[in-house]
């Protein structure tokens, strides 16, 4: 973080006046998973229609992320900071690899996953409050399809990539319950995508991009939040143990149907406090001049 | 700025470009960069910071890993268990160490591995190929190359004029030790490289007619959810535990396949449980690290243990979401579940697999042992 900051100074011209530039505001928004009103960890199952289940992954992109101001119609845009997680245009978001161990464990360490997205604008910081947030649960078209080889991270990590022609998986979620010896998963990618062959990318946009846009409140009277993923509504009238996983093969299109729905309609995203932990901020992290 | 003072800049800058090119001319043979054999494009494999390559060092691994004075008792190469015909594997099912120890699991082929971020079967603490080739090295329990109770003597056979000629072009010095070792054969390992299949020319040189109409129909169903092989052996190596310039994370990637279920709950054979024999965590029984599929035709036997023969079998393994009682095993992966397959499909599937295999990999001359090994004493 810090050597970025040096780096965005260190580049600046020495004629500019200091005084005339554009505040950059560099912070994080922590993204906390929860099933209903339990934080999810690593050391914790969710019950789901009396069932115990683990997550073994919960992984999912976010892209174009906006903002707006109480006084204005204009979507302003944010951009991520470059890291391995995530690239200017999109972030990844990824929780509790091997969060099925026995051995109890507070939190994925940060070899394994991240759980927070560190932005960056010009003008965020200057501006009042902001009312509204949105951003895409997707990774953009112009850059689903291409060489995962020639991306840079995350966009190159095989386990969030099906193929060329279908793109990324969006969203990916694996769990198991060992009481019922049960796997069950939910990957989310664009579908009707046409192309030559499966590492052969689509010229045209897919007839099923399955791209959600998710706009939220902000509520301007508490800004300590965190970006919420309840899954609990993202399994809502889905009965793990008897309905198929969804992966988006055609025997599968009732559970993805549900799911779809509920992404859809269901208040799967919100900023809201985070449940049964200390309250933290939308973390301004630091200043930098540019 | 004035003429004088453009002249003065000249002759700066051409004091500047004379002294570069002396100073490379001056470089040691030993610190000439190497030069990676890899297709426009391709990222680079990340290499130790202490460790760098050098085609010297290249040069000298190649000499160490075909030299059976490199084990305790003579008998037996790093190239003994990786053969370059067999994609560096050595077409046992399981490899037999210096001693006559068997070892517990199937050689693993040398295919790209600079670019892994795991190594060996199943083993989630190693970071490089220096740390897992203390292994094989130093093993006693099975004897692989048998150095522990050899090391001085072993060294001694490395002392001559030719090694000493080769240690000195690597290093800068001319002493054999174990760090030199170690360091030069990673080094050479590093630089076994393949990027020239028939699928590397479809997917990565655009080359439409690379594959014919089978392996494309086989491309198909590898890549599909109904076969789910891409899930495990997903990425440009076949194996999602990869790390290159422009991938640095480490997700670690380890799959029970079902190839065991001893008792009901998911147990392996006691004489390899996978990489519950490193974290001791329960979830972890039966998880082996997915193998890269370049080159596969060439390593059989298949599996951690050799215990399956041919591709055709292991597609019938797939198919059935395990063997015998590892089907039920509740620890396996969720997306071994099996799936039906007509035989056009499975014929399809394996053509695609054979599409994987680069013929120039096991012929390159440099990646053979030297028509005329440095003398050992």
């Amino acid at each position: 973080m810090f050597g970025y900051l040096w780096l965005l100074a260190a580049c600046s011209p020495q004629s500019d006046n200091l005084a005339q530039r554009p505040v950059t505001s560099t912070f994080t928004i922590d993204v906390a998973p929860h099933y209903e009103q339990q934080t999810i960890k690593c050391d914790k199952r969710f019950v789901h229609k009396g069932q115990q289940w683990h997550i073994q992954q919960l992984a999912f992109f976010v892209s174009n992320m906006q903002y707006k101001m109480a006084d204005s119609e204009e979507w302003q845009a944010l951009s991520f900071v470059t890291s391995p997680w995530q690239t200017e245009h999109t972030a990844l978001i990824w929780y509790a690899t091997g969060c099925d161990s026995d051995v109890a464990q507070e939190a994925p360490d940060n070899k394994q996953g991240n759980t927070s997205l560190m932005l960056q604008s010009s003008e965020f910081e200057q501006a009042q409050a902001p009312v509204q947030m949105r951003f895409s649960l997707s990774v953009p078209f112009e850059y689903n399809h291409l060489n995962p080889l020639t991306q840079s991270s995350p966009l190159n990590n095989p386990s969030m990539f099906w193929s060329w022609r279908l793109g990324h998986k969006f969203l990916r979620l694996d769990i198991n319950s060992k009481q019922m010896q049960k796997q069950w998963s939910f990957h989310l990618g664009s579908l009707g995508c046409q192309s030559q062959s499966s590492l052969r990318p689509p010229e045209q946009p897919c007839s099923q991009p399955n791209r959600f846009e998710i706009t939220l409140n902000i509520d301007s009277q508490n800004q300590n939040s965190v970006l919420n993923f309840d899954l609990s509504a993202l399994l809502e009238n889905i009965d793990m143990a008897r309905m198929s996983p969804c992966m988006f093969d055609l025997s599968e299109q009732a559970s993805c149907a549900l799911l779809l729905d509920n992404i859809q309609d269901k208040d799967i995203f919100s900023f809201a406090k985070r449940y049964h932990q200390p309250l933290i901020q939308v973390n301004k992290i630091e200043q930098a001049l540019h | 700025m004035s003429k004088s003072s453009q002249v003065k800049s000249l002759q700066l800058f051409a004091i500047c470009v004379l002294s570069i090119v002396l100073l490379l001319g001056c470089a040691k043979e030993g610190t000439k960069a190497y030069q990676w054999d890899l297709p426009e494009g391709f990222p680079l494999p990340q290499v130790p910071e202490d460790n760098p390559m050098t085609q010297a060092k290249v040069e000298l691994g190649r000499a160490l890993f075909y030299e059976p004075a490199l084990s305790g008792n003579r008998a037996m190469a790093c190239g003994t268990c990786h053969e370059p015909s067999k994609a560096f594997s050595d077409g046992k099912v399981r490899s037999s160490g210096s001693t006559g120890d068997t070892l517990t699991r199937n050689s693993l082929a040398l295919v790209n591995i600079a670019y892994n971020s795991e190594f060996t079967w199943a083993h989630n603490g190693l970071s490089s190929i220096e740390q897992q080739m203390m292994i094989p090295l130093f093993n006693e329990q099975p004897v692989e190359m048998g150095i522990s109770n050899n090391l001085p003597s072993v060294l001694k056979r490395f002392d001559t004029k030719d090694y000493r000629t080769l240690f000195k072009k690597a290093f800068g010095e001319e002493e054999p030790n174990i760090d030199k070792i170690v360091k030069a054969i990673a080094s050479f390992v590093r630089s076994l490289t393949s990027f020239s299949s028939p699928f590397d020319d479809y997917a990565y040189r655009g080359k439409d007619n690379a594959i014919n109409e089978s392996q494309l129909r086989g491309l198909e169903l590898f890549f599909s959810e109904r076969f789910e092989c891409f899930h495990c052996h997903g990425g440009f190596n076949f194996t999602q535990s990869s790390k290159h310039e422009f991938q640095p994370l480490d997700l670690q990637p380890f799959h029970n396949t079902g190839l065991y279920n001893e008792d009901g709950k998911g147990a392996f054979p006691e004489r390899d449980r996978g990489l519950i024999d490193v974290t001791h965590q329960a979830q972890d029984m039966g998880r082996f690290r997915a193998p890269t599929l370049r080159n596969i035709e060439l390593s059989a036997p298949y599996m951690h243990d050799g215990s399956i023969q041919t591709l055709d079998e292991v597609i019938d393994f797939y198919a059935a979401g395990g063997r015998g009682s590892g089907i039920k095993n509740p620890l396996k992966s969720q997306f071994v579940i099996g799936f039906r397959m007509n035989e056009q499909e499975k014929q399809d599937l394996l053509a695609f697999l054979l599409s994987l295999s680069d013929p120039s990999f096991g012929q390159k001359s440099d990646h053979h042992a030297p028509v005329n090994p440095p003398k050992v004493n």
